[in-house]
């Protein structure tokens, strides 16, 4: 009985850590630049499918873009492209892929989150691709 | 009438049985059979004491066991310079009358160990031979020589003039001071030479060791009394590199032949007057951001030792062709990535572009893929005049 009356403080301090641990990680941006070099422009380069230079947008449109989480104009998710199953199906022949293999998704999120930020029109350093 | 013949027939027999024989036999000079000589089989005029590869491992140990001298009987620059073993002097045995007197111990007794080229080499038996008329007691030659020491998988001695020969021609090499930093080699060490003291070898070689295991290094301590270079040979080896030998002989050896080597503070007070390749090679400083070289810093080390570093200019192509560092070579950051296996080796690298960015980012590709790798990157802003000047403003 006790125990079951303290399960949704419990329940609430577990949440609270999990939000600590969440905010407490610092995106390592230069990760994740090498990430979305590596992986977001092998296949888009110029031609075909288009480049997308990080300064291509302002940070709100990045925001926004990954906030929606819509790739290919809504065919798929953009976190699939940061999930452990994608770099796994990809890491026979990208090196990069292979490497990040454990990161944990979200974690690699915030890192390509961060570096597009950085990089946006409107960021600290406007990046293109070349 | 029979017996008549008997005597006829039985020439004729033998005869032919002889030149048979004869047919069978080769012709003693020009086909004589080759006779393996060795230790078991001695070849005509070898010395009659011979010692083995355990016996002479024992001998030629580090630090220089008393009362032993080993002697390299092979001529100078084409054998003993370019591989000998450790702690051996060379007297050829072409120049044994006039060396000998001033070279060989003055003690009679002392153990002389000759050797030369092998088996089929007898300067060694020569030289001992000649030793033993001056009154020498206690002479050995080891017939297998060098080919059976290094056969033995012992360590490749070199001389410290074979070591000038390699920094006159800026032969490509890495060459190693194993000796502690401020006590040592701060205070002078052989030009080129990067310092890793074998104390710290193991946390500093994966950073400043070639990431290809086939270059040639090069470590030399104290002299033949100084265990740490044989040390460090060893854990290089270890660590699986298959190019590495030592100069036993070390820093005392090169200061006698060639004047002291630069020292940290003639360096530091006055780097342009250096005088040496090495106190031409500025330490890489680094900048602010993580990974990157002070502006000051490559631009020191660009107007004094430019050899001293591999220039890597990661923009593209067209970019590269419209001006770039002198020296510089070009591997566009977008095919980095799978060129990975054909960057340089053997000395730092520093990568750049135009704003920072891009050599940031092969630094870091490079650093993820091939951590052994030594990597900075020039985080700057450089634009290049077509007249070949540049101005280079840090961010």
């Amino acid at each position: 009985m006790k125990s079951s009356k303290y399960l949704p403080v419990a329940a609430l301090i577990a949440l609270m850590g999990a939000s600590f641990a969440a905010q407490a990680y610092d995106a390592d941006w230069k990760r994740g630049r090498l990430y979305y070099r590596s992986v977001c422009t092998a296949c888009h380069t110029a031609s075909p499918i288009g480049g997308i230079n990080p300064s291509a947008r302002t940070k709100a449109e990045w925001s926004s873009y990954l906030m929606l989480d819509k790739h290919a104009k809504g065919k798929e998710t953009v976190s699939k492209f940061y999930s452990k199953e994608y770099r796994a199906s990809i890491k026979a022949t990208n090196k990069t892929a292979e490497k990040f293999a454990d990161v944990p998704d979200k974690e690699l999120a915030e890192d390509v989150k961060a570096f597009l930020l950085k990089g946006a029109k409107d960021g600290d350093a406007p990046a293109t691709c070349s | 009438m029979k017996a008549k013949y008997i005597p006829l027939v039985a020439a004729l027999v033998s005869a032919f049985a002889f030149a048979s024989a004869q047919a069978q036999t080769p012709a003693p000079a020009a086909s004589a059979p080759t006779v393996a000589y060795s230790p078991a089989n001695p070849g005509p005029g070898w010395y009659k004491h011979l010692v083995n590869l355990d016996f002479v491992k024992k001998q030629a140990a580090i630090p220089k066991v008393d009362g032993v001298m080993l002697i390299d009987a092979r001529p100078t620059a084409r054998k003993y310079d370019i591989g000998h073993i450790p702690t051996a002097v060379n007297i050829p045995d072409t120049n044994f009358d006039k060396l000998a007197p001033t070279m060989l111990p003055k003690d009679k007794a002392t153990l002389l160990v000759f050797y030369c080229e092998g088996y089929d080499c007898m300067l060694s038996h020569s030289s001992a031979a000649k030793a033993e008329k001056l009154g020498y007691t206690n002479v050995r030659v080891f017939a297998e020589g060098f080919p059976g020491w290094i056969a033995g998988g012992n360590l490749h001695a070199v001389s410290v003039a074979y070591i000038k020969k390699l920094i006159d021609e800026k032969a490509p090499m890495t060459l190693i001071d194993s000796r502690p930093k401020a006590r040592k080699y701060d205070l002078g060490h052989i030009p080129t030479a990067i310092n890793i003291p074998d104390t710290q070898f193991d946390s500093l070689a994966p950073k400043m060791l070639p990431a290809d295991k086939a270059a040639p290094l090069y470590f030399y301590c104290e002299g033949v009394t100084c265990v740490l270079s044989n040390d460090s040979a060893l854990k290089a080896i270890k660590l699986g590199y298959t190019n590495v030998k030592v100069v036993p002989e070390g820093y005392p050896a090169w200061e006698k032949a060639y004047g002291p080597g630069p020292t940290a503070s003639a360096a530091a007070a006055s780097p342009g007057a250096a005088a040496t390749p090495a106190a031409k090679a500025p330490a890489i400083e680094p900048g602010k951001e993580s990974g990157s070289i002070a502006v000051a810093s490559f631009e020191r080390i660009f107007k004094e030792a430019p050899d001293s570093v591999f220039l890597i200019d990661v923009r593209d192509p067209k970019e590269f062709e419209a001006g770039t560092f002198k020296g510089a070579i070009n591997m566009p950051l977008n095919t980095l990535e799978k060129s990975l296996d054909k960057l340089p080796t053997g000395k730092p690298i520093i990568f750049f572009c135009g704003k920072g960015a891009r050599s940031g980012e092969a630094h870091d590709m490079v650093k993820l893929h091939k951590p052994e790798m030594k990597t900075v990157f020039l985080d700057a802003d450089i634009k290049w005049a077509k007249d070949g000047t540049f101005t280079i403003k840090g961010n």
